[in-house]
């Protein structure tokens, strides 16, 4: 505005001298009557045109040529009248703008065409500073209304994370807790798994225990069979020891009454009996000694029967028992197998949990880890949306700031 | 009256009843034998004798048999062992009277000698009398 504004007279009187100068020049070079050359400057004023002057001010009438200069300095005159005029009413407005932002007032034209040129230009300047803050004042209102938007979205978002992180941070106590859970319960399952191992091979040993007890009952039978049987043999040869002992025993007794009935014959001899009698007593001694054998071993042979009899009875006995021990054995064995079957199945289902719950408490452990990662994450992004939401307000602020200042801007 | 051996022994037959030991002259023992249930049986002493042996002694209306727990054989004794039979003998070993011939020390224990004929006639006399 200060530049196409003139301030003072010497800016005044040098645009005039310049006008006077391009006058001049035209009318001295198109050689035109001064009168002519009057006429055609005014009918161009009558136009509108105040930058006309009078060329021709040589010539043989001096009233002519005073004409022509009147002219120029009345127009000269003019031009500097209306010129003050629209600069003094382009100031007012330009303060008016710049104090009021009224963009609507501008009007201001000239006469001068130099003046009509950069009263246009500012016009259209204006014009666009209008349209400017037409689309500021509405981009400010929807940059207010969108950050008003982002600053609730973020204020949702803010209040969403810090819940979500609480949410997460309560999971993953609870997941700590899980996984100590898991882990107890891995260690109390492999605990499990270790004592339905050991009993296992308990009861794997307790059968096999059993087995051979079986096993030996079987050989204690069979072999009690096979003493009762040789007791049974013992028994009749005893028997027949008897039976030849007694014949021992007559043959003995005879023998004795042999040596005592030829003693008596030896002692009916007289003297001549005396060695037959010795004989006989001789005989009758070993008779006796016989008999005296003879009647121990009926003793031995009866306290063989006696015991035989005792261990046939004990054999059998012991028979009742192994018998009785064998089905006691299988009774045991099916029970143990019964046992074994069932701890067996114990031991798997105790192994299958154990490795289950190793897994669990892997993938616990990882859902832990993962829980604390999402922690973090959602810890940056609570951070992150407070940034945001502290970001949308200033935005908003901003955006209301802007609206108020477009506000000082009329544009309509 | 025991038969001589010789001109100074004598033999006797030695057997034991109820644990006491008589003697008995070999010449009046016609066999030493079981006992036989078919054969007069004459009790030398009261006690019933558990022996399987039996004297058999000869009379003249027969075969006797007397029971005795154990003969224990003939031994040679020098007539000067022969005693007559004192009163103490008899009452210890219960015999009658006329039924000991004497008595023989063995050592120092006196043995009653058995007059087995004259026990052998008081059963022929029993036998009579339950016959009348």
């Amino acid at each position: 505005m200060d530049k196409t504004v003139p301030q003072n007279g010497k800016s005044k009187r040098g645009g005039k001298r310049k006008a006077e100068v391009e006058a001049t020049t035209t009318a001295k070079s198109s050689n035109v009557h001064p009168l002519a050359d009057a006429l055609m400057v005014l009918e161009r004023v009558a136009q509108g045109d105040l930058s006309a002057r009078v060329q021709a001010l040589s010539g043989d009438d001096p009233a002519v040529v005073q004409l022509g200069e009147l002219i120029n300095r009345a127009l000269s005159r003019a031009i500097t009248s209306v010129s003050r005029d629209g600069i003094e009413k382009a100031s007012e407005l330009l303060v008016k703008v710049a104090d009021e932002g009224d963009l609507t007032s501008w009007n201001v034209t000239s006469e001068d065409a130099q003046l009509r040129g950069l009263f246009d230009g500012v016009g259209r300047v204006l014009e666009t500073q209008r349209t400017f803050v037409r689309e500021i004042n509405e981009a400010a209102l929807r940059l207010s209304s969108s950050a008003n938007e982002v600053l609730a979205a973020s204020t949702q978002h803010e209040t969403s994370s810090t819940e979500q992180a609480a949410a997460i941070h309560e999971t993953t106590a609870t997941m700590e807790e899980l996984k100590h859970a898991s882990a107890q319960i891995a260690e109390n399952a492999g605990s499990v798994a270790r004592v339905a191992e050991e009993t296992l091979g308990a009861a794997r040993s307790g059968r096999t225990a059993i087995h051979e007890f079986t096993t030996a009952m079987q050989q204690i039978r069979s072999d009690g069979l096979a003493v009762v049987d040789s007791i049974s043999k013992l028994s009749k040869r005893v028997e027949r020891i008897g039976t030849v002992v007694e014949v021992i025993d007559e043959i003995a007794d005879r023998s004795d009454l042999l040596a005592l009935n030829a003693a008596l014959e030896g002692s009916r001899a007289g003297e001549a009996g005396k060695g037959f009698s010795i004989v006989a007593a001789e005989m009758r001694r070993l008779a006796e000694n016989v008999l005296e054998s003879t009647k121990e071993i009926k003793n031995l042979i009866s306290e063989i029967r006696e015991s035989t009899h005792a261990a046939a009875a004990a054999a059998e006995a012991s028979r009742r028992a192994t018998e009785q021990g064998e089905k006691l054995g299988s009774v045991a064995a099916q029970s143990v197998d019964g046992i074994l079957s069932g701890v067996q199945e114990t031991s798997d289902a105790a192994r299958v949990i154990n490795l289950a719950t190793q897994q669990q408490r892997t993938a616990t452990e990882q859902v832990v880890a993962s829980m604390s990662e999402i922690e973090d994450v959602t810890r940056q992004t609570t951070q992150a949306s407070r940034q945001a939401t502290s970001a949308a307000a200033d935005l908003a602020q901003l955006a209301n700031r802007l609206a108020e200042l477009i506000k000082r801007f009329r544009a309509d | 009256m025991i038969e001589a051996a010789s001109a100074s022994e004598c033999s006797l037959l030695f057997f034991e009843i109820a644990g006491q030991t008589f003697a008995a002259d070999p010449l009046e023992v016609v066999r030493v034998d079981r006992r036989d249930t078919d054969l007069p049986i004459v009790e030398i002493m009261p006690a019933t004798p558990k022996g399987t042996r039996v004297l058999v002694a000869k009379t003249a209306s027969g075969e006797f048999q007397l029971p005795v727990d154990r003969v224990m054989g003939v031994r040679r004794f020098p007539n000067s062992s022969l005693r007559r039979p004192p009163a103490l003998a008899l009452a210890v070993s219960g015999a009658r009277a006329n039924e000991l011939m004497g008595v023989v020390l063995d050592g120092q224990t006196p043995v009653p000698i058995m007059d087995l004929k004259t026990i052998s006639a008081r059963a022929k006399s029993r036998a009579k009398a339950r016959g009348r």
